[in-house]
C-alpha cells in the first residue's frame, strides 16, 4: 500500500501499517517536447533523436550508475527513482 | 544529473524538474508499480511549484528546480535544511500546502563539497541575521601573482563584522596586493557566496583564483573556555569576544613562498627580514598572520560583549557582563548547577539578566548553602558562550 508523501492529505495514515521508509524522486525533463523541437530547428538533427540520445539516454545512464542502491523506472519523459537510505548520499 | 548537455557548438544544460518525497510502505509493496506515486509528485508537488512560480514572477519555470515535501525536509540533517526555502502555496480552493524549494547546486555536487559550503554559509548568515548586531564589515585579503604563470591567487580572505566604519588601507604592487575594503552588511551575502565560485574579485582589483583555499567550510560559535580564553578556531585569529565564525582552510603557503622573490622586489621599503608579513601587519593590521598559516577564508562576527565577571561569596552569586546596548537582557541566559566536592547537587537555576547601565547583571541568593562551588553556563540566544566552575569564596 502506498502512503501519500504530501503530508497524508489524500490518504489517511492510520489506515495502513507502516514498515519501510522510501525516498521517492520524480525527475522530469522540463520542455521535453518544446526544447527538442527548438534545438532541432537550429541544427540538422531530428527532434526525436535529440530526445532519445541527448535527453533520455544520458539521464538513464547516470541513474544506472546507482542501480545497486536504488530502484528506478523510466517513463516517457521522466524517471521515478526510489532510494532507501539518505545517509549514503550525504557527507 | 543536471550536467546533461548536448555536445554542439554552444552546449546547453537540459533543465529538469525534480520532486522528492518520503513515504512509508509495507514491505511487500513494490513502489515501482504505484502509478499513484507519479501523480502525487508530478501533479501535486511539481504542479504546485510551477503555479507558485508563475504567480510570483509572471513567467514559466525555465531552469532546473527541486522541490521537496515537508516529510522529506524533516528527514534532512540540520545543515542540509539550510539549503531549502519554505514555500506555502495556496491553491485555487484556498488550501495551504507547505513544501520546500531546494538549492539546485545540491544535484550537481556529487562530492558534496560545494553543497556543504553553501549550507554553512547559509547557516552563518542565518545566525547573523538573527542577531542583527552589525552594520558594516571589513574585508582584508592578500592576493599575489604566481611567478611561474602570472595568475593572481588568493592566499587569505579575512572578513570581520563591525558596528562602526573603519578607514580602508589597501596596498597594490606589481606582484602583491593587500586589499582592505569596507562594506555595508547588505553586501555580505554576495561576498560570502562568491567564495564558492572558485574565483574571488573585489571591484578595482584583479580577479584571484581560490584554488589554495580548498578546505571544507565550517561554521562554529566560539565562546570562552573557563573564563580564560576564546575557543578554537577564533583564538587563531586573535578574537577576544564570543563570535560566530565561518572558516575554510586550505593548502600550505608553498605557492606564496615560491613567488616570494618577485614580491620582495616590490616591498623594498618594508622590514627586510619578512617584508610580506610586515606589509600585511602595517596595512591590514593582522598581527596573527605569518607564513605558518595555510591559506584560509574566515568571516568573524564578534558579539559586542566583554568577558563575564563572576563572583560567588557567602550565599551571593553575581554575574556581570559588559554589553553594548544592542544586546537585550532576554538574549542572555544563565544556567547554574550546584557543586559539592565536584559532584552535582540538587541546586538548579535557569534565569535571565537585567541591564544596569553598561552591564548585564544577574544576581541571586543561593539559599541551599552547602555548595562549595557551582557550574555556570551562559548563553546568548541559545549559543553557549561560557562554561566555567566558580568556587565559593
Amino acid at each position: 500500500m502506498f502512503i501519500c508523501p504530501l503530508c497524508a492529505f489524500k490518504v489517511r495514515r492510520g489506515d495502513l501499517e507502516l514498515k519501510k521508509v522510501t525516498y521517492i524522486l520524480f525527475i522530469d525533463i522540463l520542455g521535453y517536447q518544446e526544447l527538442a523541437e527548438e534545438i532541432s530547428s537550429k541544427i540538422d538533427f531530428e527532434a526525436s533523436h535529440i530526445r532519445r540520445f541527448y535527453f533520455r539516454d544520458p539521464l538513464d545512464q547516470t541513474l544506472y550508475k546507482f542501480h545497486n542502491s536504488i530502484d528506478y523506472r523510466p517513463l516517457t519523459d521522466s524517471f521515478l527513482v526510489f532510494a532507501y537510505d539518505l545517509k549514503q548520499y550525504s557527507k | 544529473m543536471s550536467k546533461l548537455s548536448i555536445p554542439f557548438k554552444n552546449p546547453i544544460l537540459i533543465p529538469l524538474e525534480i520532486g522528492l518525497a518520503k513515504a512509508e510502505l509495507d514491505e511487500d509493496v513494490d513502489p515501482i508499480d504505484q502509478d499513484g506515486t507519479i501523480n502525487i509528485l508530478k501533479v501535486d508537488l511539481l504542479k504546485y511549484y510551477k503555479e507558485y512560480y508563475r504567480k510570483k514572477t509572471n513567467k514559466r519555470v525555465m531552469n532546473t528546480f527541486i522541490v521537496i515535501t515537508k516529510d522529506f525536509y524533516e528527514s534532512l540533517s540540520e545543515d542540509r535544511r539550510y539549503l531549502c526555502d519554505k514555500i506555502v502555496y495556496t491553491d485555487d480552493k484556498g488550501k495551504e500546502i507547505e513544501f520546500y524549494f531546494a538549492e539546485p547546486n545540491m544535484m550537481r555536487d556529487i562530492s558534496g563539497n560545494d553543497t556543504n559550503d553553501i549550507a554553512k554559509i547559509k547557516k552563518y548568515l542565518d545566525k547573523i541575521q538573527t542577531d542583527r548586531l552589525w552594520k558594516y564589515f571589513e574585508l582584508k585579503a592578500l592576493i599575489f601573482r604566481e611567478q611561474e604563470t602570472g595568475r593572481w591567487i588568493a592566499q587569505f580572505i579575512y572578513i570581520r563584522l563591525l558596528n562602526e566604519p573603519v578607514s580602508e588601507n589597501s596596498l597594490r604592487t606589481n606582484n602583491l596586493i593587500l586589499i582592505h575594503k569596507l562594506y555595508s552588511m547588505t553586501e555580505l551575502r554576495p561576498v560570502l557566496e562568491s567564495v564558492t565560485s572558485g574565483e574571488f574579485q573585489v571591484s578595482d582589483f584583479p580577479s584571484a583564483l581560490l584554488e589554495e583555499i580548498d578546505g571544507s567550510m565550517e561554521y562554529e560559535f566560539c565562546g570562552y573556555i573557563n573564563n580564560y580564553r576564546i575557543r578554537s578556531p577564533a583564538d587563531s585569529f586573535i578574537v577576544t569576544s564570543p563570535a560566530h565564525i565561518l572558516l575554510k582552510g586550505g593548502k600550505s603557503p608553498s605557492k606564496l613562498s615560491d613567488s616570494e622573490m618577485s614580491m620582495l622586489q616590490d616591498l623594498r621599503n618594508y622590514d627586510q627580514m619578512s617584508p610580506i608579513v610586515d606589509a600585511t601587519r602595517r596595512h591590514l593590521n593582522l598581527g596573527f598572520w605569518n607564513f605558518t598559516y595555510s591559506a584560509f577564508f574566515v568571516a568573524i562576527a564578534p558579539l559586542p560583549m566583554q568577558r563575564p565577571r563572576i563572583a560567588f561569596s557567602n550565599n551571593q552569586m553575581e554575574i556581570r557582563i559588559g554589553c553594548e546596548e544592542d544586546v537585550a537582557p532576554l538574549d542572555l541566559e544563565v544556567n547554574i548547577i550546584g557543586k559539592i566536592d565536584g559532584n552535582n547537587t540538587s541546586l538548579r537555576i535557569h534565569d535571565n539578566f537585567i541591564r544596569i547601565a553598561e552591564d548585564m547583571v544577574y544576581n541571586t541568593n543561593l539559599k541551599a548553602g552547602d555548595e562549595d562551588g557551582a557550574l555556570v553556563d551562559l548563553y546568548y540566544k541559545g549559543n553557549q558562550f561560557e562554561t566555567c566552575y566558580v568556587k565559593r569564596e
